[in-house]
């Protein structure tokens, strides 16, 4: 994978998200269910989301999470950048140390060229036009995260209510093999939001 | 990142292999690699492994044993390590990990990512791993990590 799982979990929920009307809160419990992701690695993701500024979180009753911004607003490189910095659109694609400053490597030049249109790519796409394409409405979901999938599984956090059945939660996106990791990328630091 | 750890450090050592030997059957001792490279010498088994499973290199125990290229490196490219090490997922999995993206429904990148991957294989595919190890001689690159690198 070219991003980490919380990376695509992030513009995942950024997705879902810019779904509902602006500046609503959305309770994280629900974003937990509807996308199929535990509630504490959500959290997490969250937590991190707000901290680089692009979802604002409200604790109490009523609280929840909203885009900090217009959902056009916030590109698919904003969230990269969050969740797995900008390494991908400086480093040297062999990892070679000292490549660009000293001398260049075998592929520098190549991958300068290349590491630019993706960079393009990645700036030039927001949430706003994820959300939009009329392809992808319907299938945004993740598979469940450490928990069984058939009808007995519920999120880690969930409470006693159970999957919404409709076809948000029946892709057939089949997950890597393991969990992902909590994450050394997540830091629990205040919990933004109890809903 | 594009490519994982285990796989830029599996590209770094085939470059070593290649930079040492020139040629297919020569074997070069994996501790000095290691050593050479600031690989840990468990770390870079494992990766050695994946790429003698993939029929990249061949090791031989002993004394004089360690891992040599089964063909000729000018034959092999940089995309035979990649896809030893890291599979073929880069070049086949939708970008943004989207449920269900796939030629026939595609996500809204799709295409440009289809796009920017082709360029991917083909950089990887542009060089021989033997041209690359003859590149990094003469650029005098140096291959071995920082000491201080996180080895796993």
């Amino acid at each position: 994978m070219m991003f980490s799982k919380s990376c695509i979990y992030g513009i995942q929920s950024a997705i879902y998200l810019a779904g509902k009307s602006y500046g609503h809160l959305v309770p994280i419990r629900q974003i937990s269910r509807e996308l199929d992701m535990s509630f504490h690695y959500l959290t997490k993701i969250l937590q991190r989301m707000a901290r680089h500024g692009l979802i604002i979180s409200m604790r109490g009753q009523k609280g929840g999470v909203k885009l900090a911004r217009p959902a056009d607003d916030i590109t698919v490189k904003d969230l990269i950048e969050a969740f797995d910095g900008l390494v991908l659109f400086y480093s040297c694609v062999l990892g070679l140390p000292g490549c660009g400053t000293m001398a260049k490597c075998p592929l520098h030049d190549q991958w300068c060229c290349v590491r630019e249109h993706l960079d393009d790519l990645f700036t030039g796409v927001s949430i706003h036009d994820l959300r939009n394409s009329p392809r992808l409405r319907h299938r945004i979901g993740v598979p469940e995260i450490g928990v069984s999938t058939d009808g007995t599984g519920k999120s880690a956090g969930s409470p006693g209510d159970g999957l919404p059945d409709d076809d948000t939660l029946t892709d057939t996106y089949s997950p890597p093999d393991k969990d992902p990791p909590p994450g050394d990328d997540c830091l629990p630091d205040n919990n933004p939001g109890n809903d | 990142m594009i490519l994982s750890k285990a796989c830029t450090y599996g590209i770094l050592a085939a470059l070593y292999v290649a930079k040492e030997t020139g040629k297919a059957g020569v074997f070069v001792s994996i501790r000095e690699m290691s050593e050479d490279l600031n690989i840990s010498f468990h770390f870079l088994t494992k990766i050695l492994q994946k790429l003698t499973s993939a029929g990249v290199l061949k090791s031989m125990k002993g004394p004089k044993g360690g891992v040599a290229f089964t063909r000729d490196p000018h034959e092999l490219t940089i995309l035979d390590v990649v896809l030893a090490i890291d599979g073929r997922e880069i070049f086949t999995e939708c970008v943004l990990g989207l449920p269900g993206c796939g030629n026939e429904k595609p996500c809204p990148i799709h295409e440009y990512w289809a796009e920017a991957r082709e360029e991917l294989r083909e950089m990887f595919q542009s060089k021989t791993l033997g041209e690359t190890a003859h590149d990094v001689k003469e650029l005098k690159l140096r291959l071995s990590l920082p000491k201080e690198a996180d080895n796993l």
